[in-house]
Order: structure tokens, then C-alpha cells, then sequence
């Protein structure tokens, strides 16, 4: 770890006047000092945010709407009870990730921002892409654990649980910067390699994410996450699906289906949710949407294991949604 | 547990110098059965171990705690280099010869599962104590007791570990296209 400079932030205004350059926020830390540690980031100086109370929380606004600090940890998430009731989805992608330690830790900012785990990107030896390079290792190489969609230019699949059940959600993300906050749908918050290999969010330099926001739903919402990993608890998916579905009248009206691990962003199924729109959700009915979710896959020489799983977690995790049963075991 | 049962004395000495007079050469036969339940996911090809019964013989248990909790740990291991344990090179730059070999994974590990020790007690490897040594045997037999049981959950035999979601669809998918088990 290089040497660096430590300050601390009392307020969003403090923190604002401090990052950019060679500073970097730290909240809960758990990424950032991997990546100091692993050697591909060494900032000349970190402010500490986690004593910022103003970002800290999570609050139901006028107009029904869900406000969460991002240094809410997932533990908090998992454990809120109208996160639970009204957004399922949310509160077991935050409850799944990594280790209860973690998770006591970490913050949904922090998840949401994390660089992603691609092992050519962790790795020192490998200059690639993302770090300024000429080349995706991962493309040729050792890719078990990459993209399945969009990976033409860098293989990255996007780390965050929390970001596949929010995209799911239709979250919105308010970004913070010295002059003004703005406030954009976290689905176009993330970018493509094609937009720009070196970053995988629109966070400016000079910006903190300063909270998320889910609108109450207009309709009755049933949500549901289911994430596989190769083991039971402390990994990363191989993959993971979050849906919101709105059931009137027995008939599907309204569908949001995102895989995660899928793709370098939280990847919207389209012709999945067209595919069961106007339908009662049942075994057919979710079975036939799956197919379309993994539709169109350009998986690479060693990750086309990953299709079954995703079409198995699609149907099932629609079939939770519904109530037709299923769902995440604990 | 006696006292003169693991005292040395010098009139037992021939009960564990079985090479030979005055050779201190070990009878280590000590034998070892495991029988695993699996639950195989056909879908995701993800393998967990529902439950390991562990039957182990170590000559006298002394301290059965320690010996289970060996037994315990050694069946943890076994279960991780089935499933999860796996150094993952770089094909090309790990054997090029421009840079050091580095594994891009480190190992994962299981977490738990129920399994359950059975200690007999056997009198073979006969020590002055008649103790004997139950530090490696747990591990060797769990990963193809792990194996069999996936085998008579599915037909299709796991060639090769660990034993992944991609190998087990893999597995499957020959069996579906009429491949040999």
C-alpha cells in the first residue's frame, strides 16, 4: 500500500470541498483498500465519509417515496422493514452478499461503486483495458466467471447485488457535486465498455452519491432476487436475476426482469418482459421468458455453463415473484 | 480411560514393534469409510452436500472431542477440494515463461455441512499408548464419496475436480446427448 493522507469529513459540504484529484472517498472501505492493497489504485489521499450523518438512514418521503443514505450498510437493508415489505427484491440482494461481517460494514454506495471482479483487472500483471491497456485478457483467457452479454470490448460483469435489484426496482440515484445535484434512473447511472472502458458509472470526479430513491409504487409490486454463486455464502454470484412484476387481475401488466453477473452493467431483459406482459404468470409462462432472457448470449469459450443457470433463475425467481412459489432459501 | 492403557512399558514393547525386535515400525493400516448425501440442481448444476457420515479407526481414542473435531475439519476439506478448491493459471501467461506462474484464484473453501464422526476403535497400529493417527484419513475419502453420491443422484460420473456447476452441466448435457456416464 502506498503512503497516504487521511482526512475526515463532517458534512456532504466538507467532503465536496476535499475529493477530486488525487483524493478519494472512503466509506466503508471494504473495496477501496483491496484495491490499495492488490496495487491498482493508490490514492494520495482518502477522506473519510462514514461520519457524514446527513447520508446516513433511510427515510420515507412525502409522496410515499424511499429515501437510502448511501452509508446505509446492507446489513441495515436486509434487516429495514418496509425495504423488506415493499422492495423483497432489495433487501435479500443486500442480505446475500459476501459475509455478515461485510455486510455490517459495507455501504450501498460502496456496493454500487465497487470496481469490478474480473482477475485481470485485480491482478498487477495485467494491463488491460481497463487500466489503459490494449487488450482484454479475459476475452482469450481464463474467462469462467465473465460476460455472457456485451462483452466485445472488456468482459467485466458488474459486481453489485444491490445495483441488479435497484435497476429491477427503477431506483433512482441522486449525484452531488460542488455547483449542483442531479438526479438520474440508476439504470442509465452505469456505462458500457463501449461508452468508456475505463469507468463503469457516470460519477464525476468532484460528485458523491448522496442518496437513492425508490418511488412508491403505482401499482402493487411483487419482487423477488435470487443470486447462484458456486458456494453458499461468501462469493459472488455466477449469476443472479431480480424482478418486479405488477399482477392485476391475474394477468402480468408490468415486468422488470435484470440479470446481474450477466454483463459489464445490470443487464434489463427486454425480450423477456415483453414476453410475459398480458400473461398470467405461471410455469409456462416464466419458462418461455427465461428462454428470451438468455436469448442473443455471446458467452466466451468457457462461460456458456452460465446460460442454463440464468434461465433457471429467471423462471424461478418469476415464479417467487408471483407467489407461485419458490424463492431465496436463507 | 486407565492409566496403564497408554503408559509405555517395557513388556508391551513387542505389541508395537511389529517390523521387528527392537525396530519401532508402525502398523499404520488404519482404516476409513465416508457415505455422503448430495442434493444435485439439475438446472444450475450446483452440488451441496446435504450430510457425511464419517467412519474412522485411530486405535485408541484418547481425546474423542479432538478426534471428532480432526474428523470434522479433515470432511470440511474434503468437501471444499471436491466442490470448490481450484488454482486457476492464465493458459498463456501462466506458462509463457515472461512472468511468474500466479494463480488468478485463490482457493475457496466449504463452509460447513452436517456431517457426523464414528470412531472406531480398532487395536491395530499399536503404539505405547495404542493410539493411533487420524491426522490425514478424514480427508481422503470424502470428495469420492461426494462424487458417488452425485453419481446416484444423476447417472453421470464426475471425472474431474472440483466439481463446478460448468462440469457438472457439462456431465449432464452428455448424458442428455447419450454419452457415456
Amino acid at each position: 500500500v502506498n503512503s497516504f493522507e487521511w482526512t475526515e469529513a463532517a458534512t456532504v459540504a466538507d467532503a465536496l470541498t476535499q475529493v477530486g484529484g488525487g483524493s478519494v472517498v472512503k466509506a466503508g472501505g471494504l473495496d477501496l483498500l483491496d484495491r490499495m492493497k492488490e496495487g491498482i489504485d493508490s490514492p494520495s489521499r482518502l477522506v473519510n465519509i462514514r461520519n457524514v450523518r446527513e447520508l446516513r438512514g433511510i427515510r420515507q418521503e412525502r409522496g410515499g417515496s424511499l429515501w437510502l443514505g448511501p452509508l446505509t450498510t446492507l446489513a441495515e437493508l436486509d434487516a429495514h422493514p418496509v425495504v423488506r415489505r415493499t422492495f423483497t427484491a432489495l433487501a435479500d440482494a443486500a442480505g446475500h452478499a459476501a459475509t455478515p461481517q461485510i455486510r455490517n460494514v459495507a455501504t450501498l454506495g460502496g456496493n454500487l461503486l465497487q470496481r469490478p471482479r474480473c482477475w485481470y483487472f485485480r491482478s498487477e500483471d495485467f494491463h488491460c483495458r481497463k487500466k489503459g491497456g490494449s487488450t482484454c485478457y479475459a476475452l482469450e483467457g481464463e474467462n469462467q466467471y465473465h460476460a455472457i452479454f456485451g462483452n466485445e470490448v472488456c468482459a467485466i460483469v458488474h459486481p453489485s447485488a444491490t445495483a441488479t435489484a435497484l435497476v429491477a426496482l427503477e431506483a433512482r440515484i441522486e449525484l452531488t457535486g460542488p455547483k449542483e445535484k442531479r438526479e438520474i434512473a440508476l439504470e442509465d447511472f452505469f456505462l458500457t465498455p463501449e461508452e468508456d472502458v475505463r469507468r463503469e458509472n457516470k460519477l464525476g470526479e468532484r460528485e458523491l452519491i448522496t442518496g437513492v430513491r425508490l418511488q412508491a409504487p403505482v401499482h402493487p409490486v411483487r419482487t423477488a432476487y435470487l443470486k447462484q454463486g458456486e458456494k453458499e455464502s461468501f462469493d459472488w454470484p455466477l449469476a443472479d436475476v431480480a424482478v418486479a412484476l405488477n399482477i392485476t387481475g391475474g394477468t402480468c401488466r408490468v415486468a422488470s426482469i435484470i440479470l446481474g453477473a450477466a454483463a459489464p452493467v445490470p443487464l434489463r431483459a427486454r425480450e423477456a418482459e415483453k414476453a410475459l406482459v398480458g400473461k398470467a404468470v405461471n410455469e409456462e409462462t416464466a419458462r418461455a421468458a427465461a428462454k428470451e432472457a438468455v436469448r442473443g448470449a455471446t458467452p466466451l469459450a468457457r462461460n456458456a455453463y452460465k446460460l442454463p443457470i440464468f434461465e433457471a433463475l429467471v423462471r424461478r425467481a418469476l415464479l417467487a415473484a408471483s407467489g407461485a412459489g419458490g424463492g431465496i432459501k436463507k | 480411560l486407565q492409566t496403564e492403557q497408554i503408559a509405555a512399558r517395557a513388556d508391551r514393547s513387542k505389541d508395537y514393534s511389529v517390523a521387528g525386535e527392537g525396530n519401532f515400525g508402525f502398523e499404520s493400516s488404519y482404516g476409513g469409510v465416508q457415505f455422503a448425501e448430495v442434493a444435485v440442481d439439475t438446472e444450475t448444476g450446483v452440488i451441496k452436500v446435504e450430510r457425511v457420515v464419517a467412519v474412522h479407526d485411530c486405535g485408541r481414542p484418547i481425546n474423542p472431542l479432538a478426534i471428532e473435531s480432526q474428523i470434522n475439519g479433515g470432511v470440511l476439506q474434503g468437501i471444499s477440494y471436491a466442490l470448490y478448491e481450484d488454482r486457476v493459471l492464465d493458459s498463456r501467461h501462466g506458462r509463457d515463461g515472461q512472468r511468474e506462474p500466479r494463480a488468478v484464484q485463490d482457493r475457496r473453501l466449504a463452509r460447513d455441512a452436517e456431517d457426523e464422526a464414528i470412531i472406531i476403535e480398532e487395536y491395530v497400529g499399536r503404539s505405547s499408548t495404542d493410539a493411533g493417527g487420524i491426522g490425514e484419513p478424514s480427508t481422503i475419502p470424502t470428495a469420492a464419496a461426494v462424487a458417488n453420491a452425485v453419481y446416484n443422484a444423476t447417472g453421470v460420473r464426475m471425472r474431474e475436480l472440483p466439481m463446478t456447476p460448468a462440469r457438472v452441466l457439462a456431465a449432464l448435457d452428455g448424458r442428455a446427448k447419450g454419452g457415456a456416464a
